[in-house]
C-alpha cells in the first residue's frame, strides 16, 4: 500500500509541478467563475425550460457539480491522458517493467494519480463556487450538504471514471495519439446524448456524467410547481432568451439510494476497465506486440568497414549562403504532413470531400471544425516538437531562429489548414461570398497562432489541445462567442476583432520565443 | 552597417571570454567568475559532473545566456550580436534529439537552412559528409529507426555542414565504437586547422590525444588553463604504484588518492598519488588523468 502510495504521489507531483498546470488551474479559476452567471448576464447555464433556480448554496452546488462534471469529461481526459506515456518517453518504463510491480497496481496508481490531478481541479471549482455563494448567494440560509452532495454524487465518480478511461486509451491506442483524441472526440455527444433520452427514468444507470438523475429531479420539481409540461434540462453556455428567466427556489435533491448505488457502479466499472486494462498492457514491450510495426521499429546497425571515406574538410563542396525561409517551410510542412498513421489521410480525404458535397451551412458549421480538430496533433506539435524531440539545441542556435524559423513553422501550419479547408474556400469564392472566404482564412491562422502561442507557452502540447477541443466542441454546439471561423458570425466587426486576436497572438508567440531563446 | 567577415583559412580568430557567471538559483552557479581567451586549435574542457562545461558551451553555442560578463568573438559581444558566431557556429550538444519522420538528407538540408547554407553544392556536402560518417547506406531511412552511435553520428555531420569556424562538441564520443573514436579524433585534428574546435569529453585519454590546450573545471570555476604537459607538472614525480594487501585496501585508500585499483590475486595494485609514497613504491610516469583526479579531488 506504501509502494502505492509513493508511486501515486511522485506521478502526481511530476504531474502539477508545471507551468501548464498552473496555467490549466488559472483557466479552472475563470471557468468555474463562469458557472454560476450573474443575473444581468447574457447567459445560463443550467435551466429548466425558462426557470432557473434562485442563486443559493443548493442551486450553485448543484450547478456547478453538472458543470463540473461535463466539463472535468470534456477536458480532463486531454488532460490526463499521457500517463503511460510519459513514462515511455523518458524510458523510466523500462525500468518499471523490471519491478515487481503489477500491471494492475501500476495502472492503478496511473488511474488514481489522473484521479487526484482532475480532483484537485475539482477542489478549486468548490472552493471558486462556495465563494460565489457567499457573493452572489440570495440571502437563503447556506445548506453545506446541498452544496458538497452533488460534488461527491455527481463530479467525483465521474472524474475516476475519466481517469481510468485515460488510462485504457493509453493501453489501447498508446502508439496513436491522433486516434484516441479523435475517438473521444466523438465518445463524448454520445455520452451526452445518453442525458437528452428522456423517455426513460432509469436512464441514470447509463449515465457516466450522473446528471441525468438530478436533471429529472429538477423537471419534476418544475412541473409539479408551477404546473408546466417540460421534458428536457438545457446545460452549457446557454445563450439568448434571458429576459423570459423565471426563478424558482430549489432547496436540494432527494439522493436515493438507488442512484448512489448507480454511482458506486460506475466506480466498479471503472476498476473493470483498469483490469481489463492490466491483462492487455504490454508492459512497455511496444515491439514485440505490434506486428505491424515490427519492421519500422526495427532498429538499423551499420558495422563500420574499414575503409571507410575519411571526410577531408578542405576537399568538401562549399555550400553557399542562402538565408531564405523555404527550405524550412518545404521541411516543416513534410514534417506535418507525415506525422501520424498514413491511412489517416483517407480520413481527411474523406473529410476533403465533404467540403465540396454537404451543404455549405453545414459544411462551414459543422465539417470544416472537425476536419481541423482532427488534425490536433498536428498543429499541436508546430512549436513544441523542438523541445519534445530535443532539437531546440540547434534550432535555437540557428541564424536568426526567430525571424526564419518560427515564420516558417507558421506558413507551413496554414498552408496545411488553408489546403483542408480548400474546397470550401472555393465554393464561397464561387458564390462571390468573400467574406466567408477571410474568415476561414483567419480562422486558418488562428489555430496556427494559438498552437504556436500555447504551445511555447506552457511548454506542451496539453493545454492546446484541451483548449482546441473545448472550442470545437463548442463550435459545432453553435456557441456564437467561441466561433473563429465565421461559421456563424459573419459581420465585419467579428472579422476584425478575430483579426486583432491573431496579431495579439502572434506577437504573443515571437515574444515568447524570443524569450525561451533567451533563457535556456 | 554591420561588419562581415571573410573567415579565410590564415584568419585567426579569438573568442575572450570574461567573468562569465550563470545563476540557476539563489545559492547555485553553472559558472562562477570564469574566465579564458580561446585561439585557434583545439580546446578539450575536462571537469567532473556538474563542474559546468555544458553550460559554457551552450553560452558561447549562443543558446544560454550569461546572468553576468561577457564573451567577446573578435571583438564582437555576443550576447547583443549572437548571429555572428551562428552562420560559423558548429555545434554538437549532449543530450540533442531528431525528427524521427525525417530522413538523414532531409534532416541535414534542414539544419543547414537553419544554418543559412544551400545551393548547389549542399546535396554534394551532404554525401560527402554522410559518406564520411558511415551513414550513406541508410541516408533515405527515417532517422527514428537510427541506432545511438548512428543519431551522434548524424549529430557530428550537421556540426560540419556549414563549413564552421567556431566548433563546439559536448561529449561527441558517446556511444561511437573505438574504430569510429579513432576516425573522430582524426576528424576533429582536421578541423582544428583553421578553426576553434572546443571539445568535452569524460574520456580523458581522448582530451590527451588530441587537445592542444586544457581547461579543468570545477564547480563553475576554472582551475587550470593551459598546455597539457603544463598540467601534467602539477603531478609530475607524484605518480605510484604499490601492492597493497586487500585488508589495508580501505585505509589505504582513505590516506591516499587511489587513481587506479587493478585485482592481482589476493592483492591489489593501485596506482596513486602522493607526496611521499609508501616503501617498495614504483614511481610511474604522470599523465593527464592522474593530473585531472588529483586537481579536482
Amino acid at each position: 500500500m506504501t509502494s502505492l502510495k509513493n508511486i501515486i504521489r511522485a506521478d502526481y507531483l511530476q504531474r502539477t509541478r508545471s507551468y501548464a498546470f498552473l496555467v490549466t488551474l488559472l483557466a479552472s479559476i475563470v471557468i468555474a467563475y463562469t458557472f454560476i452567471p450573474t443575473p444581468t448576464s447574457s447567459y445560463s447555464t443550467l435551466r429548466i425550460g425558462n426557470y432557473v433556480g434562485y442563486s443559493n448554496a443548493a442551486w450553485i452546488g448543484h450547478n456547478t457539480a453538472i458543470m463540473a462534471s461535463v466539463f472535468l469529461w470534456l477536458i480532463g481526459f486531454y488532460l490526463v491522458n499521457d500517463g503511460i506515456k510519459k513514462d515511455k518517453e523518458t524510458g523510466v518504463g523500462q525500468i518499471i517493467a523490471t519491478t515487481a510491480i503489477s500491471n494492475f497496481k501500476y495502472l492503478l496508481a496511473k488511474a488514481l494519480s489522473n484521479f487526484f490531478v482532475l480532483l484537485t481541479i475539482t477542489i478549486i471549482i468548490i472552493l471558486m463556487s462556495f465563494s460565489l455563494v457567499l457573493i452572489r448567494g440570495t440571502g437563503y440560509p447556506i445548506n453545506l450538504l446541498q452544496f458538497i452532495l452533488p460534488y461527491l454524487f455527481i463530479t467525483i465518480p465521474s472524474i475516476f471514471c475519466v481517469s481510468a478511461l485515460a488510462v485504457f486509451a493509453e493501453i489501447i491506442l498508446g502508439r496513436n495519439v491522433i486516434i484516441q483524441n479523435v475517438a473521444f472526440f466523438f465518445l463524448f455527444p454520445v455520452l451526452i446524448g445518453i442525458l437528452n433520452l428522456n423517455n426513460n427514468s432509469k436512464i441514470f444507470w447509463f449515465d457516466v456524467l450522473g446528471t441525468k438523475y438530478v436533471s429529472d429531479e429538477l423537471i419534476s420539481l418544475v412541473n409539479h410547481q408551477f404546473k408546466e409540461n417540460i421534458i428536457t434540462v438545457s446545460s452549457g453556455y446557454l445563450f439568448g432568451n434571458n429576459n423570459s428567466i423565471k426563478y424558482f427556489l430549489f432547496e436540494g435533491t432527494n439522493w436515493s439510494i438507488i442512484y448512489i448505488v448507480s454511482r458506486f457502479l460506475w466506480i466498479g466499472i471503472a476498476f473493470i476497465i483498469l483490469f481489463i486494462s492490466a491483462k492487455i498492457f504490454n508492459r512497455f514491450d511496444f515491439k514485440e506486440k505490434l506486428d505491424i510495426k515490427k519492421k519500422r521499429a526495427k532498429k538499423i546497425e551499420l558495422q563500420v568497414p574499414n575503409n571507410v571515406k575519411q571526410i577531408q574538410l578542405s576537399q568538401l563542396p562549399v555550400a553557399t549562403p542562402t538565408f531564405g525561409i523555404w527550405p524550412f517551410v518545404k521541411t516543416e510542412l513534410l514534417m506535418l504532413i507525415r506525422m501520424g498513421p498514413k491511412w489517416f489521410w483517407f480520413i481527411n480525404f474523406g473529410g476533403f470531400i465533404a467540403l465540396f458535397f454537404v451543404p455549405i451551412n453545414s459544411a462551414h458549421q459543422i465539417v470544416l471544425p472537425v476536419l481541423w480538430f482532427i488534425q490536433i496533433n498536428r498543429w499541436a506539435d508546430i512549436a513544441t516538437k523542438e523541445k519534445i524531440n530535443r532539437t531546440h539545441y540547434f534550432t535555437y542556435a540557428a541564424y536568426q531562429p526567430l525571424k526564419r524559423l518560427l515564420t516558417a513553422q507558421m506558413i507551413a501550419g496554414v498552408i496545411l489548414s488553408l489546403s483542408l479547408a480548400s474546397p470550401l474556400i472555393f465554393r464561397y469564392a464561387l458564390n462571390g461570398n468573400f467574406q466567408s472566404v477571410y474568415n476561414i482564412i483567419q480562422g486558418s491562422i488562428f489555430i496556427i497562432a494559438l498552437s504556436v502561442f500555447t504551445g511555447i507557452l506552457s511548454g506542451g502540447k496539453r493545454f492546446f489541445e484541451v483548449v482546441f477541443f473545448l472550442l470545437t466542441y463548442c463550435n459545432v454546439s453553435l456557441i456564437p462567442i467561441l466561433d473563429y471561423f465565421g461559421g456563424i458570425n459573419h459581420g465585419y466587426i467579428y472579422s476584425i476583432i478575430i483579426m486583432f486576436i491573431n496579431i495579439t497572438l502572434i506577437i504573443g508567440a515571437f515574444v515568447s520565443r524570443y524569450h525561451e531563446i533567451r533563457n535556456q | 552597417m554591420k561588419r562581415i567577415k571573410n573567415y579565410t583559412n590564415e584568419y585567426s580568430m579569438q573568442l575572450e571570454i570574461k567573468n562569465l557567471s550563470k545563476k540557476f538559483n539563489k545559492d547555485k552557479y553553472g559558472l562562477n567568475d570564469f574566465s579564458i581567451t580561446i585561439e585557434n586549435g583545439i580546446l578539450g574542457l575536462l571537469g567532473p559532473n556538474g563542474a559546468g562545461k555544458s553550460t559554457l558551451m551552450k553560452i558561447i553555442a549562443t543558446i544560454s545566456q550569461p546572468t553576468s560578463g561577457t564573451i567577446l568573438f573578435d571583438g564582437v559581444d555576443l550576447s547583443k550580436d549572437p548571429n555572428v558566431i551562428r552562420k560559423i557556429l558548429g555545434y554538437l550538444p549532449q543530450d540533442f534529439g531528431v525528427y524521427p519522420n525525417l530522413n538523414a538528407f532531409e534532416f541535414l538540408e534542414y539544419i543547414a537552412a537553419m544554418k543559412g547554407v544551400g545551393g548547389a553544392n549542399l546535396r554534394p556536402r551532404i554525401e560527402e559528409l554522410l559518406e564520411g560518417v558511415n551513414l550513406i547506406e541508410v541516408a533515405k531511412k527515417p532517422i527514428g529507426t537510427y541506432s545511438g552511435g548512428m543519431k551522434q553520428r548524424i549529430g557530428i555531420a550537421q556540426a560540419l555542414l556549414n563549413n564552421p569556424k567556431i566548433v563546439i562538441f559536448d561529449e561527441p564520443t558517446v556511444g561511437l565504437d573505438p574504430e569510429e573514436r579513432v576516425r573522430f579524433r582524426n576528424l576533429i585534428s582536421d578541423l582544428a586547422n583553421d578553426s576553434i574546435v572546443i571539445l568535452s569529453s569524460h574520456i580523458v585519454s581522448d582530451i590527451e590525444t588530441i587537445a592542444d590546450k586544457v581547461a579543468l573545471m570545477k564547480k563553475g570555476h576554472l582551475i587550470q588553463h593551459g598546455f597539457p604537459d603544463f598540467i601534467i607538472e602539477t603531478v609530475r614525480d607524484k605518480v605510484f604504484e604499490s601492492v597493497i594487501d586487500s585488508t589495508a585496501l580501505t585505509a589505504f585508500k582513505a590516506k591516499f588518492l587511489a587513481v587506479n585499483v587493478t585485482r592481482k590475486k589476493d592483492n591489489f595494485l593501485v596506482r596513486y598519488i602522493a607526496e611521499v609514497p609508501i616503501n617498495n613504491a614504483i614511481s610511474c610516469p604522470a599523465s593527464l588523468e592522474d593530473a585531472y583526479l588529483y586537481l579536482t579531488k
